[in-house]
């Protein structure tokens, strides 16, 4: 996939575990689980409004446009 | 009462299978004792007839229980909630084969002096039949990929 979500990243920065962002955001853990590991083949704009303001960041601190081969041989390793 | 649940129509249905399934699998066991007590006393040439039927009623009916088989997959797959799924895409696949199988066989059976007009009959439902299931398996599939591109959406 050439979009790839950094969601763990930007977790990461904000100290919040996934337990109390699918709490705060309301979908489900295993929701979040699936966007934070690149598994969603799409991601609406209400979730994406909701995960940017607990977050408090942009969409563009979330998701990443990477070319194929180089998100290929990211996964790879 | 609900359609689609295990406590409604199609829970109902998955059982009146079940029995399908058992009351078929002894009528074919009892099929040269049944041919020759039922259907032979009224026919005019049995020596010539007796074979014919035993082999169109035995192939008919084994054909049967395979597609009552996959039927009672696919109608325990509504039940447990998972129709849309790749398990069943191929068993209604398989139901649609299994028909086409059972018009083939009937056209061959055409050419063993098996010409009698409920075989023509029978042969197109099952060929209709087994072009519709095919088709339908494909529908499906793409009912499957819609869902699971819902599915990941978040």
């Amino acid at each position: 996939m050439a979009i790839l979500v950094n969601l763990d990243v930007m977790m990461a920065k904000r100290k919040i575990g996934l337990t109390e962002l699918s709490d705060r955001v309301g979908i489900t853990l295993a929701n979040l689980s699936i966007l934070k590991n690149n598994r969603a083949r799409a991601v609406r704009f209400s979730t994406l409004n909701a995960i940017c303001k607990e977050l408090n960041c942009q969409p563009a601190d979330i998701l990443e446009y990477v070319p194929d081969d180089e998100s290929e041989s990211d996964q790879g390793k | 009462m609900k359609l689609a649940d295990k406590h409604g129509l199609s829970g109902v249905l998955e059982v009146v299978l079940w029995i399908s399934m058992a009351l078929g699998a002894v009528i074919i066991v009892s099929l040269p004792w049944s041919i020759q007590h039922f259907m032979m006393p009224f026919n005019n040439n049995p020596d010539y007839w007796y074979p014919r039927y035993l082999i169109t009623l035995f192939v008919s009916g084994v054909l049967a229980e395979l597609i009552l088989w996959q039927s009672r997959r696919i109608i325990h797959n509504v039940n447990k909630g998972t129709i849309f799924s790749m398990d069943t895409v191929k068993r209604i696949k398989i139901v649609g084969v299994e028909c086409l199988v059972m018009a083939a066989f009937y056209i061959a059976m055409l050419f063993f002096g098996m010409t009698k007009i409920s075989m023509a009959v029978v042969l197109v439902a099952f060929l209709l039949a087994g072009l519709v299931m095919l088709i339908f398996s494909e529908l499906f599939h793409q009912a499957v990929n819609y869902k699971q591109e819902n599915d990941m959406t978040i």
